[in-house]
């Protein structure tokens, strides 16, 4: 197998053995991990994987392995590593065409000389790469003003289960011309094929960025005041609230734009809350980006992370099921309704079948009002008790077909994902 | 044109049994079968292409819609669901004696939900109508169609359709969250909604541009936005359009995101000021911007002063700026009433969509104005320049035969054109029948494979909105001869 690997990508990009344990999904060790240095080498190994049919996993930089369901066993790790860089940048037009392995930290640094940027900010996004970030529909605190991968992809290069290279998209900022392929992919966590290339939409930098942040005892007034934005129709371009690392709550709401609509959207906040019993202001503008990297690493050392979501109004019911979770601490897009518990490892992984239980009724709770519950990382033990997506409805029969004609064989990420 | 065609091979009249049984369904005014009833339907809003139906179909809500494609699959005739009919692709089009599937009796918005800014809508909802009833909430539907007083939600939502102010706010499918569908085999499905998260593909994601092929969306949930606090407007006259197009670039270049960034050129600037609709432009004037901003009152005139600095600087002979609603509105006039204004110059006209990267819009300018020099042809461009979204006009005569020839020459070279500086060839009106061949411009066979694949997944017996979107080689090769798919996608 190693052999039959290096004749495709050179010796130098297959490992296995000891050296592949670093990309072990759920412990389980592949066989062998490669990675490719051109598209059309994706293509030769996961048809030779496809005929030989090696169970395969996709990576980028392996940090975000274990996400899913649990895995029986893993022949082949293919990772974007090498397909890394920029391949286009086109200023004027404010699109860039990227290699799947760059990590969105690099990326950030050869825009920021143009004064540009990609608004996504996924957990780990300085290690995370782009590649991933769009398998997995990975965002961050930024979605309530940006979007999520969904709004920012072109167009992608997609290498499919069994070999075929597919251009999909474009590199335009609008395109109807046939089926929107790039949706497809973008979240299907390396279940239709290997993501090589991604075309994306950038914006300018804005002239002001400003967060500030609040804190207070209990939630309520927190609340109270993401309610009292909405309704003023300040719009921030994250809103959080949190209480990991923190005393108490805190909210955080970063404001982009002119500097004259920054500072008077912040003014307002401060309004709002001085008018608000039981809230501490206090301004984070020094912080800068600082308060937003630290929220993002709470959220990537967590062991466990369980997302439970619904409707933004009902934030503070969700807020209520996801503290109900012994030991939670939680980080929440206040926005747009969606709650993450991080949980320690340890204490679920010591009592899996009663933590499967708990958000099992969780999950019926929230789904008896629209909303869902998604366990987004979890030890083996826990994934094994409770799937982590939970029911994906009549839907499922069409994304199984669906799988089928991009990976005819069946070897990507077997069972791994609600497909 | 080219591709005008009779009813298609199994076509005629529905037999006497069916049309009771659907007028059973749908109640006695649910089914229209008198030729001269169904002429209204022979076309959409292009209407080089004309077909005419065998029957039409008005169901009132999803159930209906269920029952008749799951009657009409039985007898394995095809369908097209139809909004509107102000699209320009040809899609609605009923080709291969499909039945349409009208969905304008399905237009009650079916709940409004301030707190969470979303709406859920039958498909027949008019775009505008959404925007009425959500505005004493303080929201609005973003995506603007220029057809928005009469397009429909369901209408949208098969195109993916855009707009003036998608520059800032995105197309249709950035606004859909989840959707109630009918499937070809009369199956009803949920894909997304309520307030979850997306567990599974992005099937939302997937339908939206699906031009009726994989089914009928008959509700859709959406996303509201908050009316902007202010609007600024601004109407900036250039004697070249290559300044213009300039000015478009240097605007977004200073990290500027106008809501809107549009322009309309001379050719479109005399036809709006010979018309009814004159907006007193001086007609000597090159090109003319619509540039605007919108979002919280701080901080926005300044914004627009920074627009006009630049576009003094790239040479704009003046600039003028609303001083409230009604000016805008003036300012707006040339923009929105190109088209009306154009229709009155020639029987017919030619409308196409290719996008094109921003920074290649001069260039792509100059070969449309050569390209109608030599074929000596009137062509105007009203058009999204924020986006690069061109919509190059061409007049014509369908009557007159060499005319009609250079037309079709002249759009394909533009489009090709397009399609070599880096673009595609539809932004937001669509494949339909009218562009399924320039498929092959910007897709390989692979691609165009999958998407068949993706088609047959939801569409296997090829009942929905037969021949559109992909050409029909394509499907035919992929599939092989002899099977099903090959005989659905049968073509002249």
């Amino acid at each position: 197998m190693v052999e039959r690997l290096a004749a495709i990508v050179g010796a130098g990009a297959v490992v296995s053995g000891a050296e592949a344990g670093r990309w072990a999904v759920h412990g389980r060790v592949p066989r062998a991990v490669v990675a490719p240095g051109t598209a059309e080498e994706a293509a030769a190994v996961l048809a030779l994987a496809s005929e030989a049919g090696w169970r395969v996993e996709a990576a980028g930089a392996g940090t975000l392995l274990d996400a899913g369901r649990p895995t029986e066993g893993v022949d082949l790790v293919v990772t974007t590593e090498r397909l890394s860089g920029i391949v286009a940048h086109e200023p004027a037009d404010l699109v860039a065409s990227v290699g799947a392995g760059t990590s969105l930290g690099e990326l950030g640094r050869r825009l920021a000389p143009h004064r540009q940027w990609l608004p996504l900010d996924p957990p780990g996004a300085q290690v995370a790469t782009l590649g991933a970030v769009v398998s997995m529909a990975s965002a961050g605190p930024l979605r309530r003003g940006h979007g999520t991968p969904r709004d920012h992809v072109l167009g992608l290069q997609l290498v499919t289960g069994d070999g075929r290279i597919l251009d999909l998209g474009g590199r335009v900022v609008k395109n109807v011309a046939g089926y929107d392929l790039v949706k497809l992919v973008v979240g299907s966590r390396g279940t239709l094929g290997l993501v090589t290339r991604v075309e994306v939409r950038l914006r300018a930098i804005p002239e002001a960025d400003r967060t500030l942040r609040l804190v207070a005892a209990e939630p309520e007034p927190l609340l109270h005041i993401a309610e009292a934005l909405r309704a003023e129709r300040i719009e921030p371009v994250a809103l959080e609230l949190s209480t990991a690392g923190v005393t108490g709550w805190e909210l955080l709401a970063r404001f982009q734009g002119n500097a004259e609509a920054v500072a008077h959207a912040a003014a307002r906040l401060s309004a709002i809350a001085a008018g608000i019993g039981g809230v501490g202001l206090e301004g984070c503008v020094e912080e800068g980006d600082g308060v937003w990297e630290r929220l993002g690493a709470s959220e990537v050392a967590a062991g466990v992370v369980v997302r439970l979501a619904d409707r933004p109004s009902a934030l503070g019911q969700t807020l209520a099921f996801a503290s109900a979770l012994p030991g939670a601490s939680i980080v929440a897009h206040a926005g747009d309704g969606i709650v993450r518990a991080l949980l320690s490892a340890e204490a679920v992984a010591a009592a899996p079948a009663r933590w499967a239980a708990t958000l099992s009724e969780a999950r019926a709770a929230l789904a008896g009002r629209g909303g869902t519950l998604i366990v987004a990382r979890a030890p083996r033990a826990l994934v094994e008790a409770l799937d982590p997506w939970g029911d994906a409805g009549a839907a499922l029969g069409l994304m199984r077909r669906l799988k089928q004609e991009f990976d005819p064989a069946g070897v990507l990420g077997p069972g791994r994902f609600v497909v | 044109m080219r591709t005008e065609r009779g009813m298609g091979p199994g076509a005629g009249a529905l037999d006497a049994g069916l049309v009771a049984e659907l007028r059973r369904i749908l109640g006695p005014d649910g089914v229209i079968t008198d030729p001269a009833a169904l002429i209204v339907y022979e076309s959409d809003g292009l209407t080089a292409h004309r077909v005419t139906p065998r029957a039409v179909v008005l169901p009132r809500g999803t159930e209906e819609v269920a029952a008749v494609v799951r009657l009409l699959a039985e007898a394995g005739i095809p369908f097209v669901p139809r909004g509107a009919g102000t699209g320009l692709s040809g899609g609605a089009l009923a080709l291969e004696g499909s039945v349409v599937v009208s969905l304008t009796r399905m237009n009650r918005i079916l709940s409004l939900d301030p707190a969470n800014r979303r709406a859920r809508v039958q498909p027949g909802v008019v775009n505008a109508a959404l925007s009425r009833a959500a505005a004493p909430y303080g929201l609005y539907y973003a995506p603007d169609p220029s057809s928005q007083s009469a397009c429909t939600i369901g209408g949208n939502v098969a195109e993916n359709a855009g707009g003036p102010h998608c520059l800032k706010y995105g197309v249709t499918s950035n606004h859909v969250t989840g959707l109630t569908v009918v499937l070809p085999d009369g199956e009803v499905l949920e894909l997304g909604g309520g307030g979850g998260e997306t567990v599974g593909y992005d099937l939302v994601g997937l339908f939206v541009g699906s031009e009726g092929t994989f089914g009928i969306a008959t509700e859709i949930e959406v996303r509201l936005e908050p009316l902007p606090e202010a609007v600024e407007t601004l109407l900036a006259l250039f004697d070249r359009v290559d300044d213009a197009s300039r000015a478009v670039s240097a605007i977004i270049a200073a990290g500027m995101l106008p809501a809107a960034l549009e322009m309309i050129d001379q050719e479109t600037i005399r036809a709006v000021e010979e018309s009814v609709f004159a907006a007193g432009i001086p007609t000597d004037v090159g090109a003319a911007l619509v540039i605007e901003f919108d979002g919280p009152r701080a901080g926005l005139a300044a914004e627009a002063e920074r627009a006009v600095e630049i576009c003094r600087r790239e040479g704009a002979r003046e600039v003028r700026r609303a001083a409230d609603a009604a000016e805008r509105e003036k300012l707006w006039q040339g923009r929105k009433k190109a088209f009306g204004a154009m229709g009155r110059l020639a029987p017919d006209l030619l409308v196409q969509d290719a996008v094109v990267p921003r920074s290649r819009l001069p260039e792509v300018l100059s070969f449309i104005y050569d390209v109608a020099a030599r074929y000596r042809l009137r062509i105007s461009n009203v058009f999204h320049a924020g986006d690069g979204n061109l919509h190059p006009n061409i007049l014509f005569d369908r009557r007159d035969a060499d005319e009609v020839r250079r037309v079709e020459a002249a759009s394909r070279e533009i489009m090709r054109r397009c399609v070599e500086a880096g673009g595609t060839i539809t932004g937001e009106h669509g494949v339909g029948l009218d562009k399924r061949e320039y498929m092959g411009l910007i897709f390989g066979d692979a691609e165009l494979s999958s998407m068949c694949a993706v088609r047959r997944v939801f569409n296997p017996r090829g009942l929905a909105n037969p021949a559109k979107v992909l050409p029909v080689r394509v499907c035919r090769e992929w599939v092989g001869p002899g099977t099903r798919e090959a005989e659905e996608v049968r073509d002249g």
